[in-house]
């Protein structure tokens, strides 16, 4: 697919990111290419060792000293992976700001709120500290959280976990980011509250024309509230393309059987779930082409070719990496409600 | 900005990899090292009555000698003319059994008293912790003064001593470890399954606290054998003509600026035994001390 | 919020594997003595699946270990087979206990890391102190039943296995000693999407080869819905809502059920959830609300729900709840997913 939007906020070409290990590298993110808009919603999609967390940290410089990449990301036109230091703490805040899954670790427990929020306006936007203090104020009205001044001079332990998620995103906001990336940012919280969360993001995002990316695991988390979704297996980004088209008619194997094996309110009650067999390959020695292909019932031998695994342009806008996509009967209908496969045990 | 022509296949894994930093494991030929010179320590210790040397309380060379090439001669003679390698051999004995012996007493007792203190809770706790914190308050200087004022000095008081004063730590190295895994969800299946208290605490519990807490033995041999030094300066150690490496340093230290090696070879033996005992520890606990997940 | 009264209960104890009378459960903690679970009362019929569901602070999951005898029981009665396991004697309680085995939420913490698996699936026979060559027959039967290849994974350590794998083994060590109810604690919440399929199926598989009883807890709405026959939603440490699954999620009867099932997220609502958000955060357990303990985050709450404290009672064919208003609650539909 030829990408005919202006110049994209965030641009990751060809990125290769790996861990070195005593028994080889970890190929975490391979060969991944996305890229975000300016005011766009994208949502990164993947089970756990998908990549889709080590991508995030590799826009963010956040990877340990073992690691390597190879690549390129563009954040409004300045490539990361190359710039100096001083560049890359520069654009930390103002262009593109983190929100982790853990709130509770990631602030810093014996500093106050208040100074948590503060200290990067203070640095990036050159204002005053008393300046700083009352822009907080009005980020934490504008988070949601009560009695906004008396909150300043809390430490996070006094905090709920909610509370304390909502102070994170208050953070990333300080310095009014262009794209703010939540790495599964309502995963540690109860229901009701991720349900607020979500709310609060989309809200901020709207209000503020700000790129976001949202990565979860859970696929009905950002079906709702995304333009794009990119979904991610074993390193390899296995689909993209405009959310509802990917939910609705999933071309990749892989984004069809997850759909189809999570439960979901809507679909009907099945006797059985529907499962993916087997297990993620050792990502140490990733299998030629498809890494999906030991576990897809529809793969066969062009599926082990080298190259097999590289995006293709699909219908309704979207690109997938599958040799044998589903075929389209399916549009129209919900995933979850194609019928469950009869599937024996592993 | 265009996208890298997605009809590429994914480059291989640049070969080239990223500077490592060095793994700790890069550091095993140190270990080795270490673990080789404790060997050493060991072997000469329980093999000192085959070695073809004088004894240790004999007259073996004129008194303060030089070093001098024969066996008895190698690192010169103290001040009555005893053998110093003699001495240094027959010394690691008693060092040695007593750091040794000192420590695995107050392994055994601090382990026993810390996992019932961490598993069962309540009084036995409270009690516990009470007798425990008492005891780390003393100075422990204060405390083995105090002792040696009441007992007799030999080898078995100083054994005791030292392990009374080291069982307080590993009670509570024992207890922080038992409340971790007792914790533990394993721990609930199996008292669910019918497991009385005996079989919870020394099948289920213990196998795990053991490794983590015998991972600090060698450090505390080495603390110990340092003590030793220390008591036998002070005129507490163990009494002469047994020979320790302590009892040497003290015979020798009015004489350090004449005759360094009368205080220096004892010294570096210590040195160089508790920096092994060290840096073997720091590898044992890296490898049990938080083998959790 | 009540889950005070009995109403839903079966008159009839025979049909019933396990019935709970007015559980009480409390911690002591240094801010005073919390009440986790909260004159709690249910029962578990034969063969069915009932759910547990709720947020952290509910008291799910520690209603779950308090049957077992897991948790310290403060008041109420457990009765397993005509034996009240809240006061029974300590041998009686061993002998029964074994009967009623328990899945936790993370595998990897529920395996001893220094067992094999051979070793830890046949831990309940070892200590029944069985020999070696029944414990060697059944390690290898249960590992089949669950789906593990005994020769590979038989001397495999936990650190060993992957997360689903590690759930596999622990739920061959329940089932090792023939049990008649399995206690589920979040037993997929830490897999994967495509692993929890598998281990939501085995489960299925096992309780009906087996003739097993399951009481499933989770925060998850979606996996109740598609594993449980019955469900029993809690909040504060007491009951708001039991019921029939299709007809609770179907017609909510508690506005905090109907919350929870709008707090998910669905791919084709608008907005991407079927209704409002709930307000607030979960009161601190320490001090609970008077009268309903939902009524401060609750839209339909009046004076009366502070003063009165509301009784389960029914509100359709075998479904309950334990809100004063739980005709009004019932009667605004739920909005539909827009398809």
């Amino acid at each position: 697919m030829t990408v005919s939007r202006p110049q994209p906020l965030l641009s990751v070409a060809d990125l290769h990111t790996w861990i070195a290990t005593d028994s080889g590298p970890v190929r975490a993110v391979d060969g991944v290419t996305l890229e975000v808009a300016a005011g766009e919603a994208v949502g990164l999609v993947g089970e756990s060792g998908s990549g889709k967390s080590m991508l995030a940290k590799t826009v963010m410089g956040l990877l340990p000293d073992r690691a390597g990449t190879s690549g390129s990301v563009l954040l409004d036109g300045v490539d990361v992976l190359t710039a100096s230091e001083k560049v890359r703490q520069s654009m930390l805040g103002p262009k593109v700001a983190m929100v982790f899954q853990d709130a509770g670790r990631a602030l810093n427990p014996v500093v106050r709120i208040g100074r948590q929020i503060t200290e990067g306006m203070v640095r990036h936007l050159g204002i005053s500290g008393s300046e700083a203090r009352e822009r907080a104020v009005a980020l934490l009205t504008e988070v949601g959280v009560p009695d906004p001044r008396r909150r300043l001079s809390n430490y996070p332990f006094q905090l709920s976990g909610g509370m304390r998620q909502r102070i994170m995103i208050a953070i990333a906001l300080a310095c009014e980011p262009d794209l703010l990336i939540a790495d599964e940012p309502t995963t540690a919280l109860d229901v009701t509250v991720q349900r607020q969360i979500l709310d609060l993001l989309d809200r901020v995002r709207t209000t503020r024309g700000m790129g976001l990316v949202l990565i979860s695991h859970d696929l009905g988390l950002v079906a709702g509230r995304t333009d794009r979704v990119a979904v991610m297996y074993a390193g390899r980004m296995v689909e993209e393309g405009p959310t509802d088209a990917v939910f609705d008619s999933p071309q990749h194997r892989y984004t069809e059987a997850l759909l189809a094996s999570t439960p979901s309110l809507d679909a009907p009650r099945a006797r059985r779930m529907r499962v993916i067999e087997g297990a993620l390959p050792d990502p140490r020695r990733p299998p030629e082409g498809c890494r999906f292909a030991p576990r897809c019932g529809a793969a066969d031998a062009a599926c082990g070719v080298p190259g097999a695994d590289v995006l293709r342009d699909g219908v309704l806008g979207h690109r997938h990496a599958c040799v044998h996509p589903v075929p389209l009967s399916g549009v129209g209908v919900p995933a979850g409600a194609l019928a469950p496969a009869d599937e024996t045990r592993s | 900005m265009t996208i890298v022509d997605p009809g590429v296949a994914p480059p291989s894994l640049p070969s080239a990899g990223p500077k490592l930093p060095a793994p700790r494991e890069r550091r095993s030929w140190l270990v080795a090292l270490c673990a080789g010179w404790l060997g050493l320590v060991v072997l000469a210790a329980v093999l000192a009555p085959l070695l073809p040397l004088a004894d240790y309380g004999a007259i073996a060379g004129p008194p303060r000698g030089k070093p001098e090439l024969s066996l008895d001669g190698l690192l010169g003679y103290d001040v009555l003319g005893r053998s110093m390698l003699s001495r240094l051999i027959y010394g690691a004995q008693a060092s040695l059994l007593v750091g040794v012996v000192s420590s695995l007493i107050a392994f055994v007792a601090g382990s026993f008293f810390g996992l019932l203190a961490g598993f069962l809770r309540g009084i036995v706790d409270t009690v516990v912790s009470f007798v425990t914190d008492t005891l780390l308050a003393f100075p422990p200087l204060v405390m083995l003064l105090a002792l040696a004022s009441v007992l007799r000095p030999s080898i078995s008081t100083l054994i005791v001593s030292l392990s009374l004063l080291m069982t307080p730590t590993f009670t509570r190295l024992a207890r922080a470890n038992t409340m971790r895994w007792a914790s533990r969800e394993f721990v609930m299946a199996a008292t669910n399954m019918g497991a009385g208290l005996p079989r919870l605490l020394s099948r289920e519990v213990l196998p795990n606290v053991v490794p983590s807490v015998a991972s600090y033995l060698p450090v505390v041999i080495a603390a110990l054998i340092v003590a030793e030094g220390s008591l036998s300066f002070l005129g507490l150690g163990i009494p002469s003509p047994t020979p320790s490496w302590g009892g040497m340093i003290a015979d020798g230290q009015d004489l350090i600026s004449r005759f360094p090696n009368l205080v220096f070879v004892p010294a570096v033996t210590i040195l160089l035994t508790v920096l092994a005992l060290n840096i073997v520890g720091d590898r044992l606990r890296l490898r049990f001390g938080e083998r959790g997940a | 919020m009540a889950g005070t009264g009995e109403a839903h209960l079966l008159t009839d104890a025979d049909d019933t594997v396990l019935s709970v009378h007015h559980l009480q459960v409390e911690y002591r903690t240094p801010g005073g003595v919390v009440q986790a679970v909260s004159d709690v009362s249910f029962d578990v019929r034969p063969g069915e699946t009932l759910g547990l569901v709720g947020e952290s602070g509910c008291g799910k999951s520690t209603t779950g270990k308090a049957v077992l005898r897991l948790e310290k029981i403060a008041g109420g009665r457990v009765v397993y087979r005509g034996e009240d396991l809240a006061v029974t004697k300590r041998g009686t309680l061993r002998r029964l206990r074994r009967k009623l085995q328990m899945i936790f939420q993370d595998p990897v913490s529920s395996l001893n890391p220094r067992r094999s698996v051979r070793e830890l699936v046949v831990e309940g026979l070892t200590i029944a102190g069985r020999p070696v060559a029944e414990r060697r027959e059944a390690a290898d039967r249960v590992l089949v039943d669950v789906g593990l290849d005994p020769e590979r994974f038989g001397p495999m350590y936990p650190r060993q296995l992957s997360g689903g794998q590690a759930q596999r083994v622990a739920i061959a060590r329940a089932l090792a000693i023939r049990p008649d109810l399995i206690v589920c604690d979040e037993p997929v919440s830490a897999l994967d999407v495509s692993v929890q399929a598998q281990i939501v199926n085995l489960l299925r598989d096992l309780k009906d080869e087996h003739d097993l009883t399951l009481v499933f807890i989770s925060h998850d709405l979606s996996v109740v819905r598609s594993v449980c026959d019955r469900v029993m939603v809690m909040y504060l440490g007491r009951i708001c809502e039991v019921g029939d699954v299709d007809s609770v999620f179907a017609a909510p009867a508690h506005p905090y059920t109907r919350a929870l099932l709008d707090s998910v997220p669905r791919r084709r609502a608008v907005g991407g959830f079927t209704g409002p958000a709930l307000e607030g955060d979960i009161p601190t357990p320490l001090d609970p609300p008077s009268g309903c303990r939902f009524r401060t985050r609750c839209p339909l709450a009046t004076d009366r729900c502070a003063e009165d404290v509301p009784e389960v009672r029914s509100v359709g064919e075998g479904h309950f709840a334990a809100c004063h208003y739980a005709e009004v609650a019932a009667e605004a539909p739920l909005v539909p997913a827009a398809v």
